[in-house]
């Protein structure tokens, strides 16, 4: 240990050599690893808080014209009753118009966020057709999502009022109904082919420029297979009932159609399917009873006046105008709304019946050249005599219809009424049977019955008074003569005549309303036999 | 108005269905009555006509009558001779007389030369509410110049009721008329060569 060098005082450090001893400092050029818990725990907080943000899903917005039963936070967007989402908040669009919900769709579910996805809000519903909803009584809406199919993605969408009739990717056809009749049918009516459901209406809209209402519908596999060019569309009445002259008929379709009508299709009979088709969005005309899809349609329509000067109770738009028998047209109008004023309750006042007549249905082609020319013969055969008459079809409903006819010792002449061509009117035949029967009545009250069987039988008497004269004269003829055989023989005839008459004559005294009543109905007495 | 006239034309539609009871027409059939087989045609020798059949005024209509008492007769409303009555029994009685006498030519009506004539009143050839046809008149048979009147009542007795029966009765009568004037006419001979 003697080695140990001991301190000693230099020359230079006689004077401090009692001070105290120097601090041996010391630089520290390194960070504490005690920072790194916190840097650690910003790291985790920045991956929890990228996490999250990344795991959360896409926030979209969907735009609904009501909001009723939705809460955010609480009302869940759901696929097939899995949640897909939920619902975060709401706000109204700037006009009030709309509501805009703020919906998270979870991370898994975002690939179904498509251009064509549809959301609708589930609440109880109640129609004709079905009763759905009823679970959201208890747990309250949802909002339910189809997913679309598109390749495109979106983030904002609208939603819809009530559930797709069809839901997207169902194979199918999509075809457009077009009517002229109104609203008759609604969302997810259905489309029967021989009483099976083919298909439903999709949605409905009302053209105003064209006053016609259009139907989209949906015609699910394999019945798309079915439309063809030629396929027709009828309402179905559901409750069908057809009097004729051949009786009444009374026709029930099956409960749906007569709950909600609906529509049917097909191919009238003896026509051919046609090609089929293929292609989304075709129209097709909707007729008004499965009847009418055996009418042609035409495209030419020449249009007359008939002015009757009768009733035309029983007369309405869409009467058939009838040439022996056979449809050439239709009524059109039957109002008296014209520039030509009409003066109803004036005792020579006419009303004017619009009707059309389609050359096609003449044996013409429906071209507008045929047209003409079946206009400058329809004209040639007014001046001819060709009249119109307004004529009872069916006495139980009072329906009746135009028919056209020739009369061809009562040449017209041409004349118009606002414009259009007119074709007179002729009385029918039942018109002029009332006229002969009142001509009749009255003459008949005319007739003084009383004193004419009084008068005939003054005249029998005076009769056979000239017959026993005659006899008498016939005496002078020698028996067996060609003459005496022919006086006698006209005096027989005669007298049998007269013979005829008297029971007559006395009926009509002792009944004198017998002619138009008939004889009394008691029988005769009969006589009575030895042997009963 | 209209509607009142069509109103009526339904008024007598239906007054005409409602007339439940239906005409009758009879006849008095040509065949031989009953016990008068037809007998084989020999060559006639000589003619008979039988010139008319006269019916009092209550007989000549087409109704048959019915007598219900003793002084009333009743004309039947729905039951009627198919032929005037005079030229039935004319043609009835000249059947049976043909057929009971083939030795004459025997017809109905006047005709030129005939050899004998027969002219037939008829007073009565109705039913009656005795169980009785009554059939009765008389004939005035001329053979050449002589003129026999004979009157007859060949009345029946009606087998059943209605008028069936009393036509029935009737043809019977007829037949027995027709045997009677048979055996009378049954001498007619022919004219003599003038």
């Amino acid at each position: 240990m003697s080695d140990d060098p001991t301190p000693s005082a230099s020359p230079d450090a006689a004077e401090p050599a009692a001070a105290a001893p120097m601090a041996n400092v010391e630089h520290i050029h390194r960070w504490s690893p005690v920072w790194l818990v916190p840097l650690a725990a910003f790291g985790i907080a920045m991956w929890m808080v990228y996490q999250h943000y990344v795991g959360q899903g896409p926030l979209i917005q969907v735009r609904f014209e009501n909001a009723e039963g939705i809460e955010p936070g609480k009302t869940r967007i759901r696929t097939k009753n899995v949640e897909v989402g939920e619902v975060l908040g709401m706000q109204l669009s700037e006009g009030a118009e709309s509501v805009l919900l703020s919906v998270r769709i979870h991370k898994e579910n975002a690939h179904l966020l498509r251009e064509d996805s549809s959301f609708w809000i589930v609440r109880p519903r109640v129609n004709a057709l079905s009763v759905t909803g009823l679970g959201t009584l208890l747990s309250g809406a949802y909002i339910e999502m189809a997913p679309g199919l598109l390749d495109k993605a979106a983030r904002t969408f609208e939603g819809l009022d009530a559930p797709p009739s069809t839901p997207i990717g169902t194979p199918g056809l999509h075809i457009v109904l077009e009517s002229s009749e109104g609203k008759r049918l609604h969302e997810g009516t259905p489309l029967m082919f021989g009483g099976m459901e083919a298909g439903k209406i999709e949605d409905v809209q009302f053209d105003p420029e064209r006053r016609r209402t259009r139907y989209d519908a949906f015609i699910v596999q394999p019945y798309d297979r079915l439309i063809t060019e030629n396929t027709r569309f009828w309402f179905n009445s559901g409750v069908a009932v057809d009097v004729s002259a051949d009786g009444a008929r009374l026709e029930f379709g099956t409960l749906e159609t007569i709950a909600s009508g609906g529509v049917s299709f097909g191919v009238p009979e003896g026509q051919e399917l046609g090609p089929r088709i293929t292609v989304d969005y075709v129209s097709f005309e909707v007729y008004p009873h499965e009847g009418a899809i055996y009418e042609r349609i035409y495209a030419q329509a020449l249009e007359y006046i008939l002015l009757a000067d009768r009733s035309i109770r029983g007369l309405q738009p869409g009467a058939p105008v009838e040439y022996r028998g056979v449809k050439v047209g239709e009524v059109l109008r039957t109002d008296i709304d014209y520039e030509e004023k009409v003066r109803l309750l004036e005792p020579d006042s006419r009303i004017p019946i619009l009707f059309k007549i389609e050359p096609g249905r003449l044996g013409y082609g429906d071209t507008e050249e045929e047209s003409k020319q079946a206009a400058d013969r329809i004209a040639t055969l007014i001046r001819r005599g060709l009249h119109g008459e307004v004529k009872i079809t069916n006495y139980l409903t009072g329906a009746q219809i135009i028919d056209l006819q020739h009369r061809p010792r009562r040449p017209n002449r041409l004349s118009e009424f606002a414009s259009y061509p007119v074709i007179p009117a002729t009385e029918g035949r039942v018109d002029q049977l009332l006229v002969l029967l009142e001509r009749t009545v009255r003459k008949i009250n005319d007739v003084p019955l009383d004193d004419v069987t009084e008068e005939t039988l003054e005249t029998l008497v005076k009769a056979q008074e000239t017959l026993e004269h005659y006899e008498r004269l016939a005496s002078h003829y020698s028996a067996g003569s060609e003459p005496h055989r022919e006086l006698v023989r006209s005096l027989s005839t005669l007298e049998r005549t007269l013979a005829e008459v008297t029971p007559l004559i006395r009926q009509l005294r002792e009944q004198p309303n017998s002619v138009v009543v008939g004889p009394r109905g008691e029988p005769d007495p009969e006589p009575t036999g030895a042997v009963p | 108005m209209k509607s009142l006239y069509l109103a009526f034309v339904g008024l007598l539609v239906g007054c005409g269905k409602k007339l439940e009871v239906e005409n009758h027409y009879y006849s008095l059939v040509l065949e031989a009555a009953e016990g008068q087989p037809p007998a084989e045609p020999v060559a006639p020798k000589a003619r008979v006509d039988l010139v008319a059949v006269d019916l009092p005024d209550f007989l000549r209509s087409r109704s048959l009558v019915l007598q219900v008492n003793t002084n009333e007769v009743l004309h039947a409303r729905y039951h009627h001779w198919g032929e005037p009555l005079d030229i039935a029994v004319q043609k009835v009685l000249a059947r049976d007389l043909s057929n009971a006498l083939p030795k004459l030519e025997v017809a109905p009506g006047p005709g030129r030369e005939a050899d004998c004539t027969i002219a037939l009143e008829l007073d009565r050839f109705h039913a009656s509410n005795s169980a009785q046809v009554l059939v009765s008149g008389r004939f005035v048979y001329t053979q050449h110049d002589q003129v026999t009147r004979r009157e007859f009542d060949v009345s029946q007795v009606q087998e059943g009721d209605g008028y069936t029966s009393a036509v029935s009765g009737m043809r019977r009568a007829l037949g027995a008329l027709s045997r009677e004037l048979a055996s009378v006419v049954g001498a007619c001979t022919p004219k003599p060569a003038e």
